[in-house]
């Protein structure tokens, strides 16, 4: 062990009960910037948990549509272009509706009916099912072949007493009820997709009734109401490069302006952008991390000066017997890392402890996976490194004849 | 004039001691007769504005290589304040502090010097703080382990354990019997001796060329105190194995002075080498005053003495040795000698500054040069003769009118003092054989002691011989 190492280890557990309170501290803050983190990025997830629920590669989207919530479709022609490039082994048509689609749950007597809520709906083409990952069973989704049925999300966002269990009323199998004033029949067990800022639950009927539901003003004009594709998503041959696929299909729509060209995982960050940047959410958990990294900074801070002086007499020797302030800047430094080291340690278990109550009380999909603690590993380590850079001020100003 | 050669008892010669040293400390210390340690009229303040106060005032102070130099004085004195400055603790104010830079091979001075060249500066000295100031999370290992890393090396692990056993932190006590070993406790388990001793170590372990100690033995038993004060003298230089073995008293004879186990002999001797290192050290101890080779006294922020101790011996003996002065009373001789001293060890030649120093009490003159001339006539300026260094030759004038030589003096002989008492002419003419430093005593000085012992100097003329001298 080095000796700034040593001498910082062993200045931070010369005192347990202070050590303890040094630890707590940096751990409220690992806390504080967790939670934060974890709920904004919960949050982020939610709203694209349906986009990463699709079973391809690549997805076709109108690129005027910021978000898939908004409504920009792009013409059907664009799907059959997209089958002809080589690679294409599929392209699935899914249609989407966050705006249209009211459910009122009619099959449920008052009080505990609810008011009238939207709801999205999903609409697929039975014969090509793009939400395979869904894992919803086979009959289950063989019975969406009546009209008028629908696969509900048993996740969908809970109501508060009187109204219960969903905000939509209760949602299970045979429960019957209006989409757009139209009687609509939930079959099946249900899938688990969740809620989020967009949509409190979710609905996934075929495509025809989807069409006769939520696209029945278009019936009026000449066009196919299915004509008009929210999203394509394409899945590529096996022996087949998604890279190169995806080159081969922005060449051949190049022209065109109703179309572009993503990866899934592009569709999910671009969404996530859209999200971040263009709603409350980013700035609300942004600024509450920011806050958790201040405090978190000052708390540092504090334990560090609060060490420094009180070691002031040793600080001084160091200097008087021939140390640098570069090796004095080297003890402060350690007990920073030291301490976020510990801090983290202890807070990332606080952290997962405290979303897993979060995911038990709001479903919402909570997640620590290692990319997101090395994240919070590498903001606690700069607040700590800069807390020690200021402190470290102190340190520096240490007389060394301070020892007399 | 005495004819008599009278060498000086109990004076150490430092000559061979200074040799046996030089050889293994030339290429670290500096040129033969120059200091290791100069402080060049230093004053100092405190505080600002209306409140500044003066607390060091214009004080010099030169020390060679291998002394073990004590600084006394009350408390308030200026001692410690002038230890910080000299270890580049505190930014010198006005006046300068020169010391010998052995790994650059020159004298730098610590006035104006860049914060990286104090740091330098320090690295290689060894401070010994009187309030210990080990760290208190680390163990006494650990402690002395911080010192270390500033001269990282293999043998250093070695040298710390054999620091820490001599210093009777380790398995054994001074008597032999096994001890638990203290080299894991940290400060709190320690008492105030063993920590002054851990601190003693972490000053040491990197054999600095000047150690700078403030009541380093203040805390310690007697045995540590001895092991201490022990170990900074054979820092110093190599002494005689007869000097050490004096020191392995019997348990029951150790008492107030302590003692020394034969199991830490061999540990002293590989720990000092070979010596060469210089120690200042403030103290009160009365235990290890009379170790010093020069004691300098401050008081209210001025050094009023610096004293020599071969010097002091010296200079009392050989005054001694001459009847006018052996007669006065011993306090008054005593008052004598110390204002003749030059604060430089007799066996090393002043240098041109010094000399022009203390003129008034030193006197060089080269080979050849006649001192005094026989048939003179004395007064009140003439001067007794102290030899220093040299040789000088005493001629007396025959009948014929040729010379005749009738002695020849050396060190710690003297000439010249029937001229402290009588009017009558020079006896006799001496000349410089060689180079030749004398202290001088005038009439007029010698007077002052002489009226203050007048019964016993009455006594001395009534039986002295006029043609004796």
């Amino acid at each position: 062990m080095s000796l700034p190492l040593l001498v910082a280890w062993r200045n931070l557990i010369h005192d347990p009960v202070r050590f303890g309170l040094y630890v707590g501290g940096i751990t409220f803050a690992v806390v504080l910037i967790g939670v934060q983190y974890g709920i904004l990025q919960a949050m982020l997830e939610s709203n694209v948990r349906l986009l990463e629920c699709l079973d391809g590669d690549l997805v076709l989207i109108h690129p005027q549509r910021a978000s898939v919530m908004f409504r920009a479709a792009f013409p059907r022609q664009r799907l059959e272009q997209a089958r002809s490039v080589d690679g294409v082994h599929c392209v699935m048509p899914l249609y989407l509706d966050y705006q249209a689609g009211e459910w009122l749950a009619t099959g449920v007597a008052r009080p505990q009916r609810g008011p009238a809520r939207r709801i999205r709906v999903v609409g697929v083409d039975l014969q090509r099912n793009p939400l395979r990952t869904l894992n919803i069973p086979f009959q289950d989704w063989q019975r969406l072949q009546l009209p008028g049925t629908a696969l509900y999300d048993r996740w969908a966002r809970p109501a508060p007493p009187p109204f219960a269990p969903t905000v939509y009323g209760p949602l299970h199998e045979g429960i019957q009820g209006e989409l757009t004033g139209q009687k609509l029949t939930l079959v099946g067990d249900g899938f688990e997709l969740g809620f989020d800022f967009a949509a409190d639950g979710t609905l996934i009927v075929s495509d025809r009734t989807f069409a006769r539901y939520l696209r029945a003003n278009m019936a009026f004009t000449a066009k196919d109401p299915l004509d008009d594709i929210d999203l394509g998503v394409i899945r590529c041959a096996a022996d087949s490069s998604v890279a190169t696929v995806q080159i081969t299909l922005k060449k051949m729509f190049a022209a065109m302006p109703d179309v572009e060209v993503l990866t899934l995982s592009e569709l999910i960050q671009r969404e996530k952008r859209f999200w971040l940047m263009n709603t409350p959410i980013g700035f609300a958990f942004g600024a509450g991390m920011i806050l958790g990294f201040i405090v978190g900074l000052v708390i540092c801070y504090q334990i560090l000066t609060g060490n420094i002086a009180d070691h002031v007499g040793q600080y001084a020797t160091l200097r008087a017997i021939g140390h640098g302030p570069a090796f004095l800047r080297a003890i402060v430094g350690a007990e920073a890392l030291l301490l976020a080291g510990l801090g983290l340690t202890v807070g990332i278990a606080v952290v997962a402890a405290v979303q897993s109550v979060l995911t038990d009380w709001t479903a919402m999909p909570f997640r620590l996976p290692l990319q997101r603690v090395l994240a919070l590993a590498g903001v606690t380590t700069t607040m700590c490194w800069l807390s020690a850079r200021l402190a470290a001020r102190h340190v520096e100003k240490v007389d060394p004849a301070d020892v007399f | 004039m005495s004819s008599e050669p009278c060498q000086p008892a109990e004076v150490p010669t430092v000559q061979d001691q200074v040799a046996q040293v030089r050889p293994t400390t030339l290429s670290i210390g500096p040129p033969a007769g120059r200091p290791l340690l100069q402080v060049i009229g230093v004053q100092h303040y405190f505080g600002r504005g209306e409140t500044r106060t003066q607390v060091l005032f214009d004080n010099h102070l030169e020390v060679m290589p291998g002394e073990l130099v004590i600084l006394s004085g009350p408390s308030g004195s200026g001692k410690t304040t002038l230890l910080t400055l000299i270890g580049g603790l505190r930014t010198l104010q006005e006046g300068d502090i020169r010391l010998w830079d052995s790994v650059r091979g020159e004298t730098i001075s610590l006035r104006g010097l860049s914060e990286q060249a104090l740091i330098n500066v320090r690295r290689r000295l060894g401070f010994i703080f009187q309030r210990h100031n080990l760290l208190e999370s680390l163990t006494a290992w650990q402690n002395v382990q911080m010192a270390v890393a500033l001269r990282p090396r293999p043998e250093a692990a070695a040298q710390t354990r054999d620091l820490l056993q001599y210093l009777l932190l380790g398995d054994r006590d001074v008597y032999g019997r096994p001890q638990p070993p203290r080299f894991h406790y940290t400060p709190a388990r320690l008492s105030g001796g063993q920590r002054q001793r851990v601190a003693i170590a972490r000053a040491l372990i990197n054999r600095p060329h000047l150690i700078l100690a403030d009541e380093p033995t203040a805390a310690l038993d007697a045995h540590s105190g001895l092991a201490v004060i022990t170990l900074l003298r054979f820092l110093a230089r190599p002494r005689p194995e007869a000097e050490l073995l004096q020191l392995l008293r019997p348990g029951e004879e150790g008492g107030e002075q302590g003692r020394l186990a034969e199991w830490q002999v061999p540990l002293l001797q590989r720990l000092a080498g070979q010596g060469g290192a210089t120690s200042l050290i403030v103290t009160h101890d009365p235990r290890i005053m009379h170790q010093a080779d020069r004691i300098v006294h401050m008081e209210r922020g001025r050094i009023v003495a610096n004293v020599v101790v071969a010097e002091r011996l010296f200079v009392r003996n050989g005054l001694r040795q001459s009847p006018p002065f052996a007669v006065i009373l011993p306090e008054e001789q005593a008052k004598l000698a110390d204002e003749l001293l030059v604060g430089v060890h007799p066996d090393i030649p002043l240098r041109p500054d010094q000399l022009a120093m203390v003129s008034d009490r030193l006197a060089a003159f080269p080979a050849g040069s006649t001192i005094i001339r026989e048939g003179e006539p004395v007064d009140d300026q003439s001067k007794f003769y102290l030899i220093r260094r040299g040789t000088v030759e005493v001629f007396r004038r025959r009948a014929d009118g040729s010379e005749e030589k009738v002695a020849e003096l050396g060190p710690g002989q003297s000439f010249g003092e029937v001229a402290l008492l009588l009017n009558q002419p020079r006896n006799a003419t001496v000349r410089a054989k060689d180079d030749v430093e004398t202290y001088l005593v005038r009439r007029e000085v010698f007077r002052r002691y002489h009226n203050v012992s007048r019964p016993f100097i009455e006594r001395i003329l009534a039986s002295f011989r006029p043609s004796a001298g």
